[in-house]
């Protein structure tokens, strides 16, 4: 698909339901982040012991406690943003967000229900996210348990035209000096 | 008493004061005076009838004499009389002052009492104005001067304008005149600057006329569409642009495909959220019930 077709596609799809690709892209984008984030953050508290220790105490996490820590972590990190503005920074450059089913904003106590039901897609073997490319409404399991859906919103207009304005022909701004 | 014997003497004897012919004169009016009265004593009695006939019969000749001297007479001075007026009638209009005399008329009293309803009814409007050139009066008019010295409330006010429009064919009257030269003459400025702009904007729908601009042509193929690559020219946005289209073209595609699969009629599927998109009523196809169950049975 050809760029200005493409974007022209999008300014129709404002609003509507999300597709499986920008989706998976956005968790992709979102599950990166997590996991790099709390490596990162291990890696920082283990150096910053070693140096203050002098090398006396090493940081020495039983698996299982890694496990709840970063379980932890990713909920807290898809939650909050999706009870306080219904998208996670994926989301955000994705271009996408959280509503509730109806189009309204996602209530808070939703946001946290998702990030909890979010897992059972995996532990489904994938049979609980079927449902975003086959189903009526793009809505897996988790979107059903939070009562939610997820929508294109960004601004696609504003998108095309900057597309038009880099695509401009020329002549229109060489026509003075000529 | 010198007085009293003069009145005296005249009573007496009058005919020493009067020539012959008066004489003879007053003494036909005299005898008539008296057959008059004796016929009108008389009466309508057999005897006053006979007497009347027998009168009539006797005079018919002297009858028919006056009749002819009296068409002879009115002959000879028909024309006398006319000449006599042409004559007369410049020096009386010399003689007479034709203000002095509107002076003395009370003006607003009589229009007062004309009924000018009535009177514009029983007038033709439309064959008076198209007998009139229009043009030539409305340069020969000094209109604010005019305008200035009439009381037009007060004119309206007893004018049926409504019945004075419906006789007038106001269609032939626009066709007749010269607009050009009616605009030449009004100061355009003036009446703008009477106009309320705000309140003439308020009435205007900007929403419609925006919605009716082609945006896209505009921003291709204008100056502001430089403005709106130079401030949106980060590399980053483009990618964003990009990746975000693409991302909503593949889902359309893999739409189109389960879709295609599934033998669903994508028109028929939700586009998204009600209250962000929504739903397109169902045109039902008029007077076909059993297409109204098919489509209730798909909702």
């Amino acid at each position: 698909m050809s760029a200005p077709e493409s974007q022209r596609v999008a300014v129709n799809q404002q609003g509507h339901y999300s597709g499986p690709v920008t989706r998976m892209a956005a968790f992709a984008i979102d599950q990166t982040i997590v996991t790099v984030v709390f490596t990162v953050t291990l890696a920082i508290v283990s150096w910053a012991l070693d140096f203050v220790t002098r090398g006396a105490v090493k940081l020495s996490i039983p698996h299982w406690l890694l496990l709840v820590m970063y379980g932890l972590w990713w909920l807290i990190y898809f939650a909050y943003p999706w009870a306080v503005s219904g998208k996670t920074p994926g989301m955000g450059l994705l271009g996408i967000r959280v509503v509730a089913r109806d189009g309204a904003d996602l209530a808070p106590r939703y946001g946290l229900l998702r990030a909890l039901a979010l897992p059972l897609g995996f532990v489904t073997f994938g049979l609980g996210f079927v449902g975003i490319v086959i189903g009526r409404e793009r809505r897996g399991l988790h979107d059903r348990i939070a009562r939610s859906a997820v929508v294109y919103n960004w601004d696609a207009r504003a998108a095309q035209l900057r597309f038009l304005a880099r695509s401009r022909p020329a002549t229109t701004e060489q026509a003075p000096d000529a | 008493m010198r007085d009293t014997e003069t009145v005296s003497d005249h009573d007496e004897s009058p005919d020493d004061e009067q020539d012959e012919e008066s004489w003879a004169v007053d003494a036909a009016l005299g005898a008539a005076s008296i057959l008059a009265r004796t016929a009108n004593a008389m009466g309508s009695s057999v005897p006053g009838r006979i007497a009347a006939s027998a009168t009539k019969r006797l005079t018919r000749p002297l009858a028919k004499e006056g009749h002819e001297v009296r068409e002879q007479i009115e002959e000879d001075v028909a024309p006398t009389a006319k000449r006599l007026v042409s004559q007369v009638a410049p020096r009386v209009a010399d003689v007479v002052d034709v203000d002095v005399i509107l002076d003395a008329l009370d003006i607003n009293a009589i229009l007062d009492r004309i009924d000018f309803d009535r009177l514009l009814q029983r007038v033709d409007l439309s064959a008076l104005l198209e007998q009139v050139d229009l043009n030539a009066l409305l340069t020969k008019v000094d209109l604010d001067a005019l305008l200035t010295k009439v009381d037009l409330g007060a004119i309206l006010d007893k004018v049926d304008v409504q019945g004075i429009i419906d006789k007038v064919d106001v269609q032939a009257l626009i066709d007749r005149v010269d607009v050009e030269a009616i605009i030449d003459r009004v100061d355009v400025g003036a009446i703008v600057e009477r106009v309320d702009i705000d309140a003439l904007l308020t009435r205007v729908d900007v929403n419609g006329i925006v919605d009716r601009m082609d945006i896209d042509s505009l921003v291709q193929n204008t100056e502001l569409g430089g403005l709106i690559a130079k401030s949106t020219s980060g590399v980053a946005s483009s990618a964003l642009d990009a990746v975000r289209s693409q991302g909503v073209g593949l889902d359309g595609f893999i739409e189109r495909w389960v879709n295609r699969v599934a033998r669903r009629d994508p028109s028929k599927l939700p586009e998204g959220p009600p209250l962000l998109v929504p739903p397109v009523p169902l045109a039902l196809p008029s007077g076909d019930p059993q297409g109204a169950d098919t489509e209730a049975g798909v909702a």
